[in-house]
């Protein structure tokens, strides 16, 4: 989804698709479902956008490589195999 | 009104045709009519470093009734295959000539052959594994053949038997006279610690003699090219470095255990005949000898039946003189691995694969030799065993 | 579709799972992506031993069962987060449920950029990554949409034509095979075979996931925990197996080769006339993967919901598909980076958060003595069993 301005459009098209769909369920669930809803598709357009605009995301390699490539590095080793 | 129950079918029926017409692929939709598909191809080393590529290329609209000879067509009305060829400094570049030439986009899924030219086995035919083991159209078990000479004009030929002509080549190849060496096999014997395979090696030979081959165009006679598969080669780490002759190649099947079937010729004091040999099983294990030492124990049964009485007057009616057979047959067969065993010894070069027997069962006795196993490989003892029965004569006891 | 009653998200979705769906839930959400995923890494790790990591490494993924059972046993028809919510209120539940949802939230975008990167490297090179990913969540999207039952009849159907078209692709390769490239056994010693099963173990340890499925069992619970223990004995199998299949056709390449059930079909044929078997991996492929993510998606906007306090999970799934899309398709930037990322993080990442999760709660809920062990306590609102009806359930 990087880069340009189609994959944009082509991200706010997929959301106001859903939203339609979404539309005639919204009316029936609690306010807290609703507040659920917008919450969880602000933070993922939040994202999207973050990601469009070259902006720097946490990703899960980058949050997580600082804290277990050590430890990999002291217990996973890659042995010759020597039997072939 | 539209009951609710109505929209959700409609809706979900307008949503199953908008996945469907994602089946039939929409960026990487390439139709069937715009695949140029190859059936061999055929690398040579050119000066600097470079590769020629040669395809073979099926005309598939040519395909029904057609001959195989180059401009004469059967009732197809066309040559069944067009031959190109494109040079570059890598093997990519090569094929982005090649495909300049041609109106569709390259497929290399058929590829059943690929030839390799002496000179560029000897620089080396990592490129070419890299190439075809990194592309996910190629398949993997395809056969892989060295060429004496230039590679690219044997595609040119186009034998007779087969259409497309490189089928000639495959169908030799599946009824396993010679060692067959698979892409992926050859790329493994590289990781391996002996590091050598064996490739099968054809060649042009001299003209058939005889008349034109059915089909032919106007004009004069046009003997059938020939193509010969006499020895093989032998690739270290990927290089060709020598030639087997074709009774070293039999012994060193032999001493492989990918023999299933062979015709031997043998001189008995009464006569000469030869065997079909079609029942094999060879036994292949490295053991322990006394002082740690590694040693590989090869046992070889074979069972044939006698095919043709060929001079002489031969009495397959006595059970002596079949007995007689089997041990010229045993003998024949020791030698011929005998000769396969110095060749590997002389050149140094392991390519009957006896350092992975060793690594395989005896792997305490491996630990301390793989890395010196080149120098440790010609003194290796061998021990061959070979039991040959000559069970069946055949439906005839004697002719005169 | 509309809910629902006011006892919580699963009055909208009654449905239970029998022990032949929990089976092949549980085979579904970690099979796929281990057979497609774990070859090279056991065989990068463990040489021509890799097979037996496989097998070694299966305790792992019993021991997150071993404390879900207990949980229900203490507290019968509550998920891993109403557990965790019961034992230390809706604060400190929130806290103590972050592992499981950190554990699914990675793993499902996970799963699926593993799977987009196969389908787009083997088949649709041209085709945007972002468009393999959407179409791949789709189906899932729309059938965790429909609940457990429709889920679980996907997965039933998807697993049994993966199985097939697995065991069509190992007969038309068998004769590629050579069982001398499995020697020599046990010749390298443990600590290969530790390091080869450590990323086997933390895939295994997915199981525990199913703290979000099993509650909702149909069965008496040792038929529900036994279905998905073998389940997971199975995906072992299938591991171990297509590693040593792998192994013995391509020796010492084994390792080199990405994608190990692809590169066995390279070298499949049937008869010399069907040479190019790929279409049918890929239906094995998009069949489980369908299934995969359905399960996945599911469970993680179930967990979000219970998190959350929601009566449903629905409003969830249309958002969280999405988010799931971009993760996939963002955290990686090519195949190299994802392969040393699961060759070297993720079996602390999967192990620690797949053991961890369960664990955390089930010390909880011991520590505060919720749950009275063998009684059956009444259920709260919004528990699971609230309006599941299922015979002899204990």
């Amino acid at each position: 989804m990087r880069g340009t301005g189609p994959d944009m459009i082509g991200a706010v098209a997929v959301f106001v698709l859903f939203w339609v769909w979404e539309r005639r369920n919204l009316a029936g669930w609690s306010t807290g479902e609703r507040a659920a809803f917008w919450a969880a598709w602000a933070v993922t357009l939040a994202w999207s956008i973050a990601v469009e605009a070259h902006l720097r995301v946490p990703t899960l390699p980058g949050m997580t490589d600082h804290l277990f490539l050590p430890l990999a590095h002291a217990l996973l080793r890659q042995h010759p195999d020597v039997y072939w | 009104m539209i009951s609710a129950r109505m929209r959700r079918r409609t809706a979900a029926l307008a949503v199953l045709v908008l996945l469907s017409l994602a089946l039939s692929g929409c960026w990487d939709r390439v139709e069937l009519a715009d695949l140029d598909l190859v059936s061999g191809v055929a690398f040579d080393a050119v000066p600097n470093g470079g590769f020629r590529i040669t395809a073979s290329i099926v005309l598939p609209q040519n395909l029904t009734g057609a001959g195989g000879a180059g401009g004469a067509g059967g009732g197809g009305g066309g040559p069944a295959e067009a031959v190109v060829s494109a040079t570059g400094a890598t093997i990519g570049e090569a094929i982005a000539a090649l495909g300049q030439g041609l109106p569709g986009h390259i497929f290399w899924g058929h590829t059943r052959v690929i030839l390799i030219g002496e000179g560029l086995a000897r620089r080396g035919v990592q490129p070419v594994l890299d190439f075809f083991l990194r592309s996910p159209e190629t398949r993997l078990a395809t056969d892989l053949l060295v060429v004496r000479g230039e590679a690219g004009p044997l595609l040119q030929l186009s034998p007779p038997f087969r259409v497309p002509g490189t089928d000639v080549l495959y169908e030799h190849l599946r009824r396993q006279r010679e060692p067959r060496a698979f892409i992926y096999e050859v790329a493994q014997s590289i990781r391996t610690a002996s590091g050598a395979t064996l490739i099968p090696e054809v060649h042009v030979g001299p003209p058939a003699p005889g008349g034109s081959p059915g089909g032919g165009g106007s004009g004069g006679a046009t003997a059938p090219p020939t193509l010969v598969f006499c020895g093989t080669g032998v690739l270290q780490r990927g290089r060709l470095t020598g030639w087997l002759n074709e009774t070293q190649m039999r012994g060193a099947m032999w001493l492989l255990g990918t023999t299933r079937r062979a015709t031997v010729e043998l001189n008995s004091p009464r006569g000469t005949v030869t065997v079909a040999v079609d029942k094999v099983h060879i036994h292949r294990r490295a053991v322990r000898l006394a002082g740690g030492v590694p040693a590989v124990r090869i046992r070889i049964a074979a069972e044939g039946m006698v095919g043709e009485v060929d001079r002489g007057k031969v009495p397959l009616q006595d059970p002596q003189y079949l007995i007689q057979l089997s041990n010229i047959l045993a003998a024949s067969i020791r030698g011929e691995a005998d000769a396969a065993l110095a060749a590997a010894r002389s050149e140094d070069v392991d390519f009957l694969q006896f350092g992975r027997l060793v690594a395989a069962d005896q792997p305490a006795l491996w630990n301390p030799v793989h890395s010196t196993w080149r120098q440790i490989f010609p003194t290796l003892r061998v021990v061959i065993t070979v039991l040959a029965h000559v069970r069946y004569v055949g439906n005839l006891v004697r002719l005169s | 579709m509309s809910p629902h009653a006011a006892s919580g998200p699963e009055a909208t979705d009654p449905s239970a799972l029998t022990p032949l769906q929990i089976g092949v839930s549980t085979m579904a959400m970690i099979g796929v992506t281990a057979v497609a995923g774990l070859p090279t890494l056991l065989t990068a790790y463990a040489g021509q031993e890799g097979w037996i990591s496989a097998l070694i490494a299966v305790p792992a993924g019993l021991v997150p069962l071993v404390l879900l059972y207990d949980l229900d046993r203490r507290q019968p028809g509550l998920t891993l987060v109403q557990h965790a919510r019961r034992a230390l209120g809706p604060i400190g539940g929130l806290l103590l449920s972050l592992p499981l949802l950190m554990l699914l939230s990675s793993t499902t975008p996970l799963g699926a950029h593993q799977q987009a990167d196969i389908v787009g490297m083997e088949a649709l090179r041209r085709t945007p990554t972002v468009v393999v990913v959407g179409l791949f969540l789709l189906v899932p999207l729309y059938a965790a949409r429909q609940g457990r039952e429709v889920l679980a009849r996907l997965t039933t159907l998807s697993v049994a034509v993966a199985i097939g078209a697995l065991l069509l692709i190992g007969a038309t390769s068998l004769r590629s095979v050579r069982g001398e490239n499995l020697q020599p056994v046990f010749a390298l010693g443990w600590v290969p075979l530790l390091q080869g099963a450590a990323p086997a173990a933390a895939w295994y340890a997915e199981t525990a996931v199913l703290g979000l499925l099993l509650p909702f069992r149909a069965t008496e619970r040792r038929a529900a925990w036994a279905a998905a223990a073998a389940g997971l004995v199975i995906v072992g199998l299938q591991v171990s197996l297509v590693t040593a299949w792998d192994l013995s056709i391509f020796g010492p390449l084994a390792d080199q080769m990405v994608f190990a059930l692809f590169q066995v079909t390279r070298v499949s044929n049937l008869a010399e006339f069907l040479t190019h078997m790929d279409s049918i991996l890929i239906i094995a492929w998009v069949a489980g993967e369908m299934a995969r993510m359905g399960l996945w998606l599911y469970c993680l906007c179930l967990a979000f919901s219970q998190w959350l306090g929601l009566r449903d999970y629905r409003p969830l799934t249309l958002p969280v598909a999405a988010a799931v899309a971009i993760g996939a398709c963002t955290w990686f930037q090519n195949a190299s980076q994802f392969n040393a990322w699961v060759m070297r993080v993720w079996p602390f990442w999967g192990l620690a958060l797949g053991i961890g999760s369960p664990l955390l709660v089930w010390l909880a809920v011991v520590l505060r003595g919720t749950g009275a062990g063998r009684r059956q306590a009444r259920p709260a609102a919004g528990s699971a069993r609230a309006a599941c009806a299922g015979p002899g359930r204990t």
